[in-house]
């Protein structure tokens, strides 16, 4: 452990530390002052040039060393009057209560003049291993990664939701990848996810967690392609309500008066009644001031979202993709993935040949399953013995923006910890999220993000106060992030290994030191 | 109006017409433009600096604690190092002491009564007494004052540490400012260290920021060698000024541009006993350590030395302090009606 520079400036927002030469601080490093029996650990947040000599004679040197003209001067290695300012925020404050290390927000400042030091492995001891732990990455310095792992608990990150946020390719696919790996563990967690690109079983030799050791009683597997032992994908259309359509699609206010004018009248065969183009009940419709055209329309959308061909009198309609049936098969399926997630499973739903929409009514309705289940065990108050459950939305701002606020995705937001369900909302753009749904999100894990409308977003919304690290944000390299969580004390810099190499490593041994908030 | 600058303009005009040869006021060299000699010392022509030698650098800073028209009291501080051409060594040496000076009205005469307190037993000496009558002290026909006296108590550590210095082996001890004496038994003192240094075979130098060495004619030295040089386009160069006639004084003077960016030249006095040969390797160590990129052409080692002997306002109200809370209230309130005599101009200032 270095001593890496000096305070000599700040308060209790930041500290200016001057730097000891050739220590080369880097934004986002973590630093350390002993203080007595209190111990500070700050974040690089800003770095400056700092000079003793006055500027006009710094222009003249540096024109006299540029152009050449002068070439004989020198600036010794150990020269007090150039150096670098470096700004540094407070993350936590360590005090010994009764012989052992009790971590605190900083309420307090170090000694002035006080040595700053480069952080080591050591200065994070208070930290305890989590119940229910899911293992999130390594703590990092800046760029530097510690030997140290950091985990969440489990239950609370998924009670409380978690946000991953992350402009494309800073790895937001990797951290849903290593955390869904990391409750496999448990068998206590019931997740769905829908698998939008097919990338997290591990399909066509790809690593993914069907390699996990526990997956045979951990994971289960829907695809329309399914591999031996896993489950076929066919999805019942009488299992479907039109809210589930509602909750995701933008329709007008006659159309969905028209879907449940079906539903009331044809129940589970709404769909199949709604796709049968009968004229002699046109007249009968328009009686009941449902509008042909609304019919029509309807009968677009849904031909399109579940592949159903139109029928008529004489022809029943018919779903032309094998995942969708308006018969009789997979009219359980809705049903046994709720079953699956209630034995804490995860739950992959391969959804790489159908549209978004369709995997987010899909998910909508096993959602409303589970969520109308657990509303009942609240109820009987058993709720306290299931499992909890997560659910993981892919392009979250789709189904969480303020047109869906009512929607089963925005209920859980809001409502979803008093029964034990969760999000893990994945997204790119977090300004469309409205400011309540985010402030619900107890979890944030933030990605790099070069958008500064993002950053500043994600910064308001956090459970610390990020704002000098907004700059940090954006230049978060990929695996980096920063995890903020009101289970946290403080903002916590991570790198999540890439899930291949995790997989590559996995051994039941890894008994790392561990960390949790 | 116009006419009145005219002839201020003239009058400064006419204190800048060099003449072609004449010497320093006092002085027992001529000179002229063949007297400069130019300096060219090559680092990398002398990788190994067998050329050069080590340099030790002495500096001292002093910042008032306490000031009344009869006493001052001053935080000193001396500091020495030890550089490589421009690498700082891994030897530095510093005291710190605080100096009282005081008037002591004896009849008619009026001596300067200096003490020194120290925690470390820095600077060690009995009671420094001059006679403000001091041929040596006084300043034309009028008797030195107490501002004047108050800066023996550093000179004289300054010339102590020497043998400080010494301890760190460099070949050269370069001071900042002058070697003249000014005090009587300065001169004693100076003549003791230098008996020191010259037995180790040390060089003892000083070299000055300023000078107000005129010519014979009443011009500025350093502008006439400087328009010497200029005309035989020299950029590094020295020049022996040679030995004051009138100082009580045993050094060579020198004037010396170090470095070709430089913007002047510094006036530079070695001991007298030192052989032509170890003045130019002094010449050449001194142009070695002259090339910091904000100042070049002045030794580094003297700023380094400069930096570390300073001593800060802070510094100095904080003794301040301490030594205020050990008086009484009474005590105090009557040091601070004693010192108002001295601060009337301080407030007039803040008017502005």
């Amino acid at each position: 452990m270095s001593t890496v520079g000096q305070i000599v400036k700040g308060n209790n927002a930041s500290l200016i530390i001057r730097e000891k030469k050739g220590v080369g601080l880097e934004l986002g490093d973590l630093v350390a002052i002993e203080d007595g029996a209190r111990r500070y650990i700050y974040m690089v947040s800003a770095l400056e040039y700092g000079s003793l000599v006055g500027e006009d004679r710094l222009f003249t040197s540096s024109g006299s060393m540029l152009e050449g003209t002068n070439p004989n001067i020198e600036i010794p290695d150990k020269d007090l009057r150039l150096f670098r300012k470096v700004y540094i925020n407070p993350l936590i404050e360590v005090r010994v209560v009764g012989g052992s290390p009790k971590a605190v927000s900083p309420r307090s400042i170090p000694s002035f003049l006080s040595k700053v030091r480069s952080i080591d492995r050591d200065d994070f001891s208070f930290l305890e291993r989590p119940k229910n732990e899911i293992f999130l990455g390594k703590l990092r310095s800046g760029t530097k990664t510690l030997d140290f792992d950091y985990y969440l608990n489990g239950e609370e990150a998924l009670s409380h939701h978690t946000l991953i946020s992350a402009q494309t390719g800073r790895g937001k696919s990797n951290m849903v990848k290593v955390m869904l790996w990391e409750a496999m563990r448990h068998n206590k967690f019931g997740i769905l996810v829908m698998d939008v690109h097919n990338e997290y079983f591990g399909v066509g030799g790809a690593k993914g967690l069907r390699n996990h050791p526990d997956a045979a009683k951990s994971l289960v597997y829907y695809s329309k392609n399914q591999p031996i032992g896993q489950k076929k994908l066919i999805i019942n259309l009488k299992s479907l309500k039109p809210w589930d359509l509602t909750d995701v699609l933008e329709l007008t206010e006659a159309q969905v008066g028209t879907l449940q004018h079906f539903y009331r009248e044809y129940k589970r065969d709404w769909v199949r009644e709604l796709m049968t183009d009968r004229p002699e009940r046109d007249g009968e419709l328009q009686v009941k001031g449902i509008q042909l055209i609304s019919v029509q329309t309807l009968r677009r959308k849904i031909g399109n979202l579940f592949k159903v061909k139109l029928g008529n009198t004489g022809v029943p309609p018919v779903c032309e993709d094998e995942i969708f049936n308006i018969e009789t098969m997979g009219e359980s399926t809705i049903n046994d993935i709720a079953d699956r997630m209630e034995e804490g499973k995860i739950v992959l739903i391969d959804g790489s040949s159908i549209s978004d929409e369709t995997g987010l009514i899909i998910t909508g309705a096993v959602t409303k399953e589970v969520f109308h289940r657990y509303e009942g065990y609240k109820d009987q108050g058993v709720l306290r013995d299931r499992p909890q459950i997560g659910i993981v939305l892919e392009e979250a701002p789709r189904v969480l923006g303020e047109a869906y606020g009512d929607n089963i995705f925005g209920k859980i937001a809001r409502e979803g910890r008093k029964y034990k369900i969760g999000l893990i909302a994945v997204t790119q753009i977090v300004s469309v999220i409205p400011p309540e749904i985010l402030a619900n999100i107890g979890t944030k894990i933030i990605m790099g993000n070069e958008m500064a409308q993002e950053r500043r977003r994600l910064i308001e919304s956090a459970s610390q106060d990020l704002s000098a690290y907004e700059q940090i944000i954006a230049g978060l390299d990929k695996g980096e992030s920063i995890v903020s969580s009101i289970f946290s004390k403080f903002p916590v810099p991570i790198y999540t290994p890439l899930f291949e190499d995790l997989v590559q490593e996995e051994t039941p041994q890894r008994k790392a030191d561990q960390v949790f908030f | 109006m116009e006419d009145y600058l005219d002839r201020i303009t003239n009058a400064v005009k006419e204190n800048l017409k060099f003449p072609e040869r004449t010497a320093a006021h006092g002085f027992n060299v001529s000179l002229n433009s063949e007297s400069i000699r130019e300096i060219n010392y090559d680092e990398s022509m002398d990788p190994e600096g067998v050329e050069v030698g080590a340099i030790s650098a002495i500096d001292g800073g002093s910042t008032p604690i306490l000031k009344t028209p009869s006493q001052e009291l001053v935080l000193n501080r001396v500091y020495c190092n030890k550089f490589d051409r421009m690498g700082k060594l891994e030897f530095a040496e510093r005291w710190m002491f605080i100096s009282r000076t005081k008037v002591v009205a004896e009849g008619s005469k009026v001596f300067f009564e200096t003490d020194v307190f120290s925690e470390e037993n820095a600077c060690p000496f009995g009671t420094l007494r001059v006679d403000s009558e001091d041929d040596n002290f006084k300043i034309g026909r009028t008797r030195g004052d107490l501002e004047r006296a108050k800066s023996m108590a550093r000179r004289f550590c300054e010339w102590n540490f020497v043998s400080e210095a010494l301890k760190s082996g460099a070949d050269f001890i370069v001071m900042d400012g002058s070697l003249q004496t000014a005090f009587t038994s300065e001169s004693e003192l100076a003549n003791t260290v230098y008996g020191e240094a010259s037995a180790r075979g040390v060089v003892v130098a000083g070299l000055s920021k300023s000078s107000t060495i005129y010519t014979e004619e009443g011009y500025p030295l350093a502008g006439f060698l400087d328009q010497l040089a200029r005309r035989r386009g020299l950029t590094k160069w020295m020049v022996d000024v040679g030995r004051s006639e009138e100082w009580a004084h045993r050094a060579k003077v020198f004037f010396v541009r170090l470095h070709e960016g430089a913007d002047r030249a510094f006036r530079l006095d070695v001991h007298d006993e030192a052989q032509e040969s170890s003045v130019v390797r002094l010449i050449n160590s001194l142009q070695s350590n002259s090339k910091y990129f904000a100042f070049p052409g002045y030794p580094y080692a003297l700023i380094d030395a400069h930096t570390y002997a300073k001593v800060s306002q802070e510094e100095a109200m904080h003794i301040r302090d301490l030594i205020l809370d050990r008086l009484s209230l009474e005590d105090a309130t009557r040091l601070e009606q004693v010192e108002r005599a001295l601060t009337g101009h301080d407030v007039l200032d803040e008017l502005r």
